[in-house]
C-alpha cells in the first residue's frame, strides 16, 4: 500500500471504533427524553440549551434561512405580501363588526385602554377592597395602588380573588362613569391582573364586557409573574427592544385571557389563531425568541417567584419542568407561541385588534415559506395591512414593513 | 468498597453477550435496555459526533439513534456484531435527519453544483490525493482528529466519513445521498485535501506548542 494511502487507513482506524468520554446525555437524560415526544419541554430544553451556546449569525440563520434558499425575487413576493394583507384588510375593515367579534363596545372604550401599556396614570389602578364592604367605607382597604412611576410588588394573596371587588382611587366603582353598569358584585369587577417586575398588580380591565370574572377564574395563572423588567418606557421604543417586546407578548397574558373571555366568537377566533400557530415549530420560535432576547433586552421567566430563565446572564435554573420559553397555565403548557400572537394585540386600539388577525398569518407565511422568501411576504403583508389600518395610509405602508426590517436586524445586530 | 463493587457488577453487565442483551431489550427489559446505552454510547457518540457539525447537533443523533435502535432491535438477526447493525442503523439515522433537514447545508442535492469536475471519467481521484502522514496520525487523539472533521463543509464531512471512515463504494454513497458519482468523488477529493491540510496544520502548531512549553 503507498503511504498516502497509509495515512487514511490510520485514519481509519483511529476513528472506526473510537469513542469519546462524557459529556453526552446520560442514560437517565436519554431516558427521560424518549419518555416524552419532541415537544416536550425536556426535548425543547435541550435544544434550547443547545442554541444557547451557537453564535448569533447560526441562530439567525437557523429561523430566516432555515429552509431553501428564496428562489424567487423578493418583490413579487413583497407584492404578493402587499395585496393579500389589503385583501385582508378589507374584509376585516368595517370596525362595527370587528368590535362584535371581540364583544366589547366601543363606545366605551379608548384606543388608550386598549393599549394598556405602563404609561397608564395611577388613576387606572385600582383599590381592593373587600366584595361586601360598602363603597364609603374605606376601612378595609386591603391595598391601594399609589405613586405611578413606582410599581411595588403587591404580596396579596390571589387565590381567591372572589372575595374582592374593586373600587377606583376616587371611591367609585370602575364602570359606574363610564355608562356601563356595575351592580358591584365580583361578576363585574372588571379586574386585570397585570403582572409588572414581581409584583401582581390589580388593574381596571380596560375591556368591561369581555367577562374577566371568567378570565381570572380560567385563564389567568395565579401566581405566575412573567417578566420583562427592562421593558419599561425608556427601552421599549427602541426597535429591537419592541421586537422582543412583542415576542415576549406572554407579559399581558393576562389580557389575552381577558380577550378568550366566554364569547362563542372570541372562542373561535382564538381557536382559528391557536390552530394555525400550533403549526410554527415549537424549537424554532425558541430560537427566535432566544435570540432576541439574547440580543435585545433582559427578559426573565418566573414561576411563583422562582426564576426560570433570564436573559441577561442566560441563568436557566430549571429547564425540565418548564421550558424557558413557555410556561404552565393551569397544568397546560401555554407556548410561547400564544405570546408571538398575543403582542399583536399590543397595538393601539383598532390596529391592535386588526393585528391579531394578521399576525397569525404573518407566521404562518414564515412558516409555510420558511426563509428570506417568507420573510419578504411577510413584509409584503405588513405593508397591505398597515396600508388600511394605520391613520396615515400610504406612509405607513411603507414605514411598517421597514421597521419590521429594521428592527429584525438591529435585534440580530445587538 | 460496597458502591465500587456496585459499579463494577454495573460495568460487567448483567447480560452474558449482546445476543442476550438485544433479545432482553426486544421484550422492554429497561435494564436490558440501559446496559446497552451505556456500552455503546460513548461509541456511538463519536460516529454522532463525526457527522455534526456541533456537540448538540451529536447530541440529537445520539438520542434519535439510540430510540431507532431499540425500536428495531428486535430486527437484528444475531449476523456480524451488534455494534456494526447499530453503526448501519445510526448512519442512517444521521442521514434521514441531514436529509429532512432543510437547513441550507444539509442539502445533498445542492453539492451537484458545486463540483465542476463531475464526470463519469473520474480517474479514482481518492488515489491522487495525498494522504496525511500516518505518524502524524499516530500523533494525534481521536478527539483532534474529529474537531478538524467537524470543520469540513457538511457535504465534505458525509462524504468522507462514509467513503473512508465506513468504507461504503462511491456507488452506495450516490443512492445514500441522492448526488451522482461524480460528485461524491469531487466531494470526497475536496473533503481529503482540506482535511490533510488541517491535519498538518494542527500538528505543526500542537508541536510548536508543546515545544514552546
Amino acid at each position: 500500500m503507498r503511504r498516502e494511502q497509509k495515512g487514511w487507513e490510520a485514519l481509519r482506524n483511529k476513528l472506526q471504533n473510537a469513542s469519546v468520554p462524557p459529556p453526552y446525555p446520560s442514560w437517565k437524560q436519554f431516558h427521560q427524553n424518549m419518555q416524552n415526544n419532541k415537544d416536550s419541554w425536556q426535548y425543547i430544553g435541550r435544544k434550547m440549551r443547545a442554541y444557547e451556546h451557537m453564535p448569533p449569525n447560526y441562530i439567525k440563520q437557523r429561523i430566516f434561512h432555515g429552509g431553501t434558499i428564496a428562489k424567487y425575487s423578493p418583490l413579487p413576493v413583497m407584492l404578493i405580501g402587499f395585496f393579500i394583507g389589503l385583501l385582508s384588510g378589507l374584509l376585516m375593515t368595517n370596525r362595527d363588526n370587528l368590535y362584535s367579534l371581540l364583544s366589547y363596545n366601543p363606545d366605551h372604550i379608548t384606543n388608550n385602554d386598549l393599549d394598556a401599556n405602563y404609561s397608564q396614570p395611577a388613576s387606572q389602578y385600582v383599590r381592593l377592597v373587600k366584595n361586601d364592604v360598602a363603597s364609603s367605607d374605606k376601612s378595609d382597604v386591603i391595598h391601594q395602588q399609589s405613586a405611578p412611576s413606582t410599581f411595588e410588588p403587591f404580596s396579596q394573596d390571589v387565590n381567591n380573588l372572589d372575595n374582592y371587588s374593586t373600587l377606583l382611587a376616587d371611591g367609585s366603582y370602575p364602570n359606574s362613569g363610564g355608562g356601563i353598569q356595575s351592580d358591584n358584585t365580583h361578576s363585574q369587577h372588571d379586574v386585570l391582573i397585570e403582572q409588572k417586575h414581581l409584583g401582581v398588580y390589580y388593574k381596571l380591565s380596560p375591556l368591561p364586557t369581555l367577562s374577566p370574572r371568567l378570565a381570572l377564574e380560567d385563564k389567568v395563572p395565579e401566581r405566575i409573574n412573567i417578566t420583562g423588567t427592562e421593558r419599561n418606557e425608556e427601552t421599549r421604543n427602541i426597535p429591537s427592544i419592541r421586537l422582543i417586546g412583542e415576542v415576549h407578548g406572554g407579559v399581558n397574558i393576562s389580557r389575552l385571557a381577558a380577550l378568550s373571555g366566554n364569547s362563542f366568537s372570541n372562542k373561535v377566533l382564538l381557536g382559528f389563531q391557536t390552530a394555525i400557530l400550533v403549526g410554527f415549530p415549537v424549537y424554532r420560535t425558541n430560537v427566535l425568541y432566544l435570540a432576541l432576547s439574547k440580543f435585545s433586552t433582559r427578559v426573565s421567566i418566573s414561576v411563583e417567584g422562582r426564576e426560570y430563565y433570564n436573559s441577561i446572564n442566560g441563568t436557566s435554573l430549571e429547564i425540565g419542568g418548564i421550558s424557558r420559553t413557555g410556561l404552565i397555565l393551569n397544568g397546560k403548557p401555554f407556548y410561547m407561541r400564544y405570546g408571538l400572537m398575543w403582542t399583536q394585540f399590543h397595538g393601539k386600539g383598532t390596529e391592535g385588534i386588526v393585528r391579531a388577525g394578521y399576525a397569525p398569518g404573518a407566521v404562518l407565511a414564515m412558516r409555510r415559506f420558511n426563509g428570506s422568501l417568507g420573510k419578504r411576504f411577510v413584509w409584503g403583508w405588513e405593508s397591505g395591512m398597515s396600508m388600511l389600518f394605520r391613520d396615515v395610509g400610504l406612509l405607513n405602508g411603507i414605514q411598517v414593513p421597514i421597521h419590521f426590517y429594521v428592527s429584525t436586524i438591529i435585534s440580530f445586530k445587538m | 468498597m460496597w458502591q465500587l463493587l456496585k459499579n463494577l457488577a454495573k460495568r460487567k453487565g448483567k447480560f452474558k453477550n449482546d445476543k442476550e442483551l438485544a433479545k432482553a431489550c426486544a421484550s422492554g427489559n429497561q435494564e436490558a435496555k440501559e446496559e446497552l446505552y451505556n456500552k455503546y454510547a460513548s461509541k456511538m457518540f463519536a460516529l454522532c459526533l463525526r457527522y455534526a457539525r456541533e456537540h448538540a447537533e451529536a447530541e440529537d443523533f445520539l438520542h434519535e439513534g439510540f430510540i431507532k435502535v431499540l425500536a428495531t432491535i428486535h430486527k437484528w438477526e444475531g449476523k456480524g456484531s451488534l455494534e456494526s447493525w447499530m453503526r448501519r442503523v445510526f448512519i442512517n439515522v444521521i442521514l434521514e435527519k441531514l436529509r429532512s433537514n432543510k437547513h441550507q447545508v444539509y442539502n445533498f442535492s445542492s453539492l451537484q453544483l458545486e463540483g465542476p469536475d463531475e464526470d463519469d471519467n473520474w480517474n479514482s481521484p481518492e488515489l491522487n490525493v495525498p494522504a496525511p502522514d500516518p505518524d502524524i496520525i499516530s500523533q494525534l487523539s481521536e478527539k483532534e482528529i474529529i474537531n478538524l472533521i467537524q470543520r469540513l463543509p457538511e457535504g465534505y464531512r458525509t462524504v468522507f466519513n462514509l467513503y473512508v471512515i465506513e468504507g461504503f463504494s462511491h456507488k452506495e454513497i450516490a443512492q445514500m445521498l441522492g448526488i451522482s458519482e461524480g460528485t461524491a468523488k469531487s466531494q470526497l477529493s475536496r473533503a481529503k485535501n482540506l482535511l490533510r491540510k488541517w491535519i498538518e496544520e494542527h500538528f505543526y502548531f500542537k508541536k510548536k506548542a508543546t515545544k514552546n512549553a
